[in-house]
This record gives C-alpha cells, structure tokens and sequence, in this order.
C-alpha cells in the first residue's frame, strides 16, 4: 500500500552568514491515512524543516515528497492541499477573527454565502462562534490558537502540519487544548504531523511517534512501544523524564555482572549475548526498586520531590542511578541504600554501537 | 497651589519656557505682524492696518498660481519619493537579496550629505547645456535635456527629481524596517493558502504597513510643503513666478522685497492649508488612535 504522506532520503542544508549547516541527514518518514504522527526532537534539528519541506515552503536539496501517494517535488505548496498551524499562530493582526479564518477561501475566490456557512460550521466546532466579529489582539493564547487551527480545518484539507501549536499555552490552558486536540481528530481523522519538544504532548497525542535527531529519524512507532523498547541508549535516555538509567555491565556465566553484585540475564536475551561481551543495562526509574533485599548497593546522593513520587538520585560505583519512588519514605543524601532490578524490565545494548540487541537481531533475521 | 504641585511645575518649566519662546511667540507674532504694515518703511514703528495685507494676496496676489505650484511641488515629489522608496524597500526586502548591507549603505548616502551642499552639486548638474545631466546623462538615456530657465515643465521636472534623490532614502529606512517587522510565518500561511504574490502583497503587506504609510505621509506632506531650499537653490522660483510656493514667495517678499507684513500674511495662509490637510488626513486614517 501506499503512504499518505511519505519522506524519502530527505537531505537539506541550510546556510547562514557564510557557515553551512546539514540539517537533515537522508530523512525517511512513512505515515498512513488518518494517523496523528508527533515528530519529537530536541531544539534546532530540523524538526520545523521537515513540515516546511512537507508543505513545500522549503525546497530539500536531495529526497522526494510523496503526498496521497504522489510525487509532489515540483507541486507548488498551494496545490499540496495541506493546511499548517505555525507556533506563533501567524494570524493577520488588522483583519478580524471571521476575515482570518475566511482567508483561505477568500484568497481561492470561493462565493461570499459559502464562505460564510463554512467559516459558521467550522468556528461553531471549535466553540469560537462568538469571537467572530473581535480582532486578534482582543484574543487570549488559547482563542487564538482555535483560531489558527478553524484557519487550517475550514481549507478542508486532509494533511494538516502543526509546529508546536500548544507551546505558547500557559500550562492549564495546554492539557485542555491538547484533549480537545485529540478529539478533533478523533471526529475529523484528518492526517496530522504534529512537531514538538514536549515529551508529555507527544505521548499522549501520538497514534505514531517520531523521533527525530542528527537529522534521520532515530525511533518511528507506538510511543509507548518505543518508552518501553527503545531501540538505541539515545532514544532511551531522550524519551522519558528522568531519563533511562544506562549501567554499564559484562556478561558473565548466565549472569551480568554490574557494579559487583549480578543480575540473571532476560530470558529473551540468552542465547544472543555472549560471555565476556560487555553491555549497557537500561533500565527506567520506575522499573528500579530501593528495598533491602536489593542486589546493587550505592549512596543517596539527592532526592528530587515531584509530591506523590520523588526521584531518588543514588550513586553506585561510578554512575548516577535514578530511582522513581513514591514520596512515603524520607530519604535524605548520604543514605546507604539497596537496590533491586527486575530482570524481566531491562534492555540490553551494544556496549560499542548503543543500539539494542533484542531488535538488532530481529532486524536481521527479517 | 500645595507645594508639590509647585515643585512639579518648577520640572517642566524649561519645556514650557523652551515652548512658548520657540513656538507660541513666533507664531503668535507672525499672525500679528500679518495684521500690520511692517516692512522697510516702516519697520521700527508700523501699525495695524486690519485685513490690508490678506486683501492685497486675494486681490492683486498670485494665490491660486501659489497654490497649484504648492500643490504641484508638494503632490509631485511626495507620490514620487514615496513611491521610489516604497519600491526599493521592496527589493531590499527580497530574502536572497546578496550583498544587502551593501545597497543599504549605498542608497542611504544621499541622506548623509549635507542637503544644502547636495542641491548646489545638483544645480551644477542640470546646467544646461554642460551640466552631467544634460550633457551625459540624459542623451545616454535617450531623453530630452531640461532647462529649467525657460521651461516650467522642465523646472519641475528638474525639482522634482532633486527632490527625490534627496529624500527617498528616508522612505526606504522606514518602509523597509516596517517591512522587517512582518512575520514571515503571515507569508508562509497565505501562500500555503493559495494567495499568489500579488494577493499576498495587497492582502498583508499593504494593510500591515497602513500605519507607517499615513505618519509617513502626514509628516513628509507638512515637511514638503514646507521644504524651502531644493526649491531656493535650483529655481529660484523661475521661470518667472512659475514654481514658486508659498513658503519661497514668503521668503523672497520678506527678504528681497522687505514686506514683512505681506510675507507673514503668506505663511499664515500656507499654515492654515497645512492644518486643515493635516486634521483631514489624521480624522480619516485615524493615525493616532491606539492600534485596538
């Protein structure tokens, strides 16, 4: 089958006073119909790049565009049909709520009573009805971002781009907007890439993550499948806060042994690591447990108290283990502690490459 | 009076002292010299005559012939300059623009000359038959040379021009930084909405510039209508009368004629156009109201 939208070797370099800068690196996406696919990345790598190259407002150096499954290199970005939402919103700030949502229309010369009835349905849907007739600066963060997304739904386009919409939201007003999001395309199953910075927002949006950095695509699927099996320590320790605890281990006799105390190997993993071979451990906080009958010994080194769960920074050997704990027993810094891995929880990587051994060797055997 | 509010009065005094000096008394003693007959004869010890001097300008005077060369010098140059300005603020504007500082820099030059030094360069230029304008310039654009002593067609033309070498860099700063400070995503938008390059320059740069287009405009008209030197220096007002404004003919009646009283009657008159023009134009583009 084809995608709906599809990137493919995408290379794009941008030039700023003279300095050369490659910011996508062979980028490959495949997104399917009705998906609401959340590009997650840290600042400056490309993530609003890629939208723009999407939409055709940049140009990539190397790649194709695929949208419906046609080769879009040389469509113009008014004939993609693909509707954005920009981070600052870019409404027109001298034209009223009703002429920005009615630009698109306007601008394509659709007849005045039909505008009128879809910019109505479309304002009726995002409950901003009665904000018509105001002008934007009489709008607060969270009107004018209805009005940026009825902007891009009354289009009626099917692809819609979105650059961390909810990003200029005051925290309340941001888990609202982000049900509502939610429900939108639930209702409309438009196809949505949606980039952001914000791990929250992209676990609980996401039908399909994409992590992007160094310019490709790190880790693409279910978030919580890529929160549970990331598939290299960068992803690990990129999605979740706190990050993944990567421990440094060797195998030994059905064991590996960490920081002086073993730990039996997954079964899973057995057969696919060899003795002597050293691996990295990555384990998340929540999987750790501080109890007495704790295999690894180390020292409070900080507690951090986020009220129902605190995070208990403990230093075993060399390394800082991080450690999710609810807040019922009181630690403080420079306790001796113990604690306990559940072996079935853990993943193993490639000491050398960082990538994860389980889905190194299911790549291979495909 | 509470002492405070004496006190605060004692801070502004040097701006209500500056005001009043070089403000309110030289206006409010031009309008009345208009009221009297002082001029050589009688400069020491002239008297109120009534309205004789405004009866002199609608009777004998060259108002309506003032008027339309004011109207002429002011209208001409102001759609040209803006215009030119508007225009290069445009392409310096173009994202791959190369070398952008250095037409900036370039197009700004006519602003940093002294103006009354630029316009004596200039009238050497417009010397016709040998000035660089008439001599090289023009034939090598294939138009006709102007000579501004016996032509008034060419007069103005050769004003105008002037005029407008020396005033657009102005425009261009503005226009162009009131340019800069569009979002780029309002463009991103609307072409990705299908509006082209003209509906996007009529549909969000033309009604984001609205304002600085108006203060530019009320400004420089006051500023134009005023300008005394390009007008000065290259013409003189010639040929004859025939591009004389208001504030040249003031000028020379007062200085050359000695007709002080006939001359402040003239910047009265020429004062008062400007006003009503101003009052009109800031009613209609509603200028000073806040941005909401």
């Amino acid at each position: 089958m084809s995608y709906y939208v599809k990137l493919e070797d995408i290379w794009k370099e941008y030039e700023m006073k003279g300095k050369k800068t490659l910011v996508l690196k062979g980028l490959n996406l495949n997104v399917e119909k009705g998906e609401f696919v959340v590009i997650l990345g840290p600042s400056g790598e490309g993530k609003t790049t890629t939208l723009k190259i999407i939409a055709g407002l940049l140009r990539q150096d190397k790649g194709h565009v695929y949208l419906r499954g046609e080769l879009v290199d040389d469509v113009p970005p008014k004939d993609r049909r693909v509707a954005m939402v920009p981070q600052n919103y870019a409404i027109y700030p001298f034209m009223s709520v009703y002429d920005n949502i009615a630009f698109p229309l306007k601008v394509q010369h659709v007849p005045k009573e039909e505008i009128r009835k879809k910019v109505k349905e479309v304002a009726e849907m995002l409950k901003i009805d009665n904000l018509l007739d105001r002008k934007p600066s009489q709008l607060s963060g969270g009107q004018m971002q209805r009005v940026a997304i009825a902007r891009a739904l009354v289009k009626g386009a099917d692809i819609i781009l979105m650059d961390e919409p909810l990003s200029n939201l005051d925290a309340q007003v941001r888990v609202l907007a982000r049900e509502e999001l939610k429900q939108l395309q639930r209702n409309l199953k438009p196809t949505i890439l949606y980039v952001t910075h914000d791990q929250i927002e992209a676990l609980s949006l996401a039908s399909k993550l994409a992590i992007i950095h160094d310019g490709v695509i790190q880790a693409f699927g279910d978030p919580m499948e890529i929160y549970k099996n990331p598939n290299s320590v960068w992803v690990g320790k990129f999605l979740g806060n706190p990050p993944m605890n990567i421990i440094e281990g060797k195998v030994d006799n059905g064991f590996i042994e960490v920081e002086g105390s073993k730990i039996t190997i997954p079964e899973v993993y057995k057969g696919i690591v060899k003795d002597g071979e050293k691996v990295l451990i990555g384990v998340r906080p929540e999987d750790l447990y501080i109890s007495d009958s704790g295999a690894i010994e180390g020292k409070v080194e900080m507690v951090e108290n986020l009220g129902p769960y605190s995070i208990i920074h403990v230093n075993v050997g060399n390394t800082t283990v991080r450690v999710f704990e609810k807040s019922m027993i009181k630690r403080e810094r420079g306790d001796n502690v113990k604690i306990s891995i559940d072996p079935s929880k853990i993943i193993l990587f490639d000491a050398t490459t960082e990538k994860n051994l389980l889905l190194e060797v299911a790549k291979k055997s495909l | 009076m509470d002492k405070e509010k004496l006190y605060s009065f004692f801070y502004i005094l040097p701006i209500i002292l500056v005001t009043l000096l070089l403000f309110i008394f030289p206006v409010i003693y031009s309008l009345y010299i208009s009221f009297t007959n002082m001029g050589l004869l009688h400069f020491f010890h002239y008297s109120y005559v009534g309205l004789r001097n405004y009866i002199i300008i609608f009777k004998y005077g060259y108002f309506l012939q003032l008027l339309e060369n004011t109207i002429i010098w002011t209208v001409g140059s102001l759609v040209t300059m803006m215009g030119l300005g508007f225009a290069l603020a445009l392409i310096l504007n173009q994202s791959d623009l190369k070398g952008r500082s250095i037409f900036y820099a370039i197009l700004i030059l006519p602003w940093a000359f002294p103006g009354f030094i630029s316009l004596l360069i200039w009238q050497g230029l417009w010397v016709d038959p040998y000035g660089m304008m008439n001599k090289l310039i023009l034939p090598m654009l294939h138009l006709p040379t102007i000579n501004s002593l016996t032509s008034t067609t060419d007069a103005w033309v050769e004003l105008i021009l002037t005029n407008d070498w020396l005033s657009f860099p102005y425009f261009m700063v503005v226009f162009y930084s009131a340019l800069q400070s569009i979002p780029r995503e309002l463009y991103d938008i609307a072409e990705l909405d299908g509006a082209n390059i003209f509906a996007r320059f009529m549909r969000i740069t033309l009604p984001s510039l609205k304002k600085t287009i108006a203060f530019v405009f009320i400004t420089s008209f006051v500023f134009t209508w005023n300008n005394f030197y390009p007008i000065y220096v290259l013409t003189g007002g010639g040929p004859g009368i025939s591009t004389e404004t208001f504030i040249v003919y003031a000028y020379q009646e007062a200085f050359s004629y000695s007709n002080f009283s006939l001359a402040a009657a003239w910047s009265v008159i020429s004062s008062i156009f400007v006003i009503v023009l101003a009052i009109i134009v800031i009613k209609y583009t509603r200028i000073l109201d806040t941005y909401f």
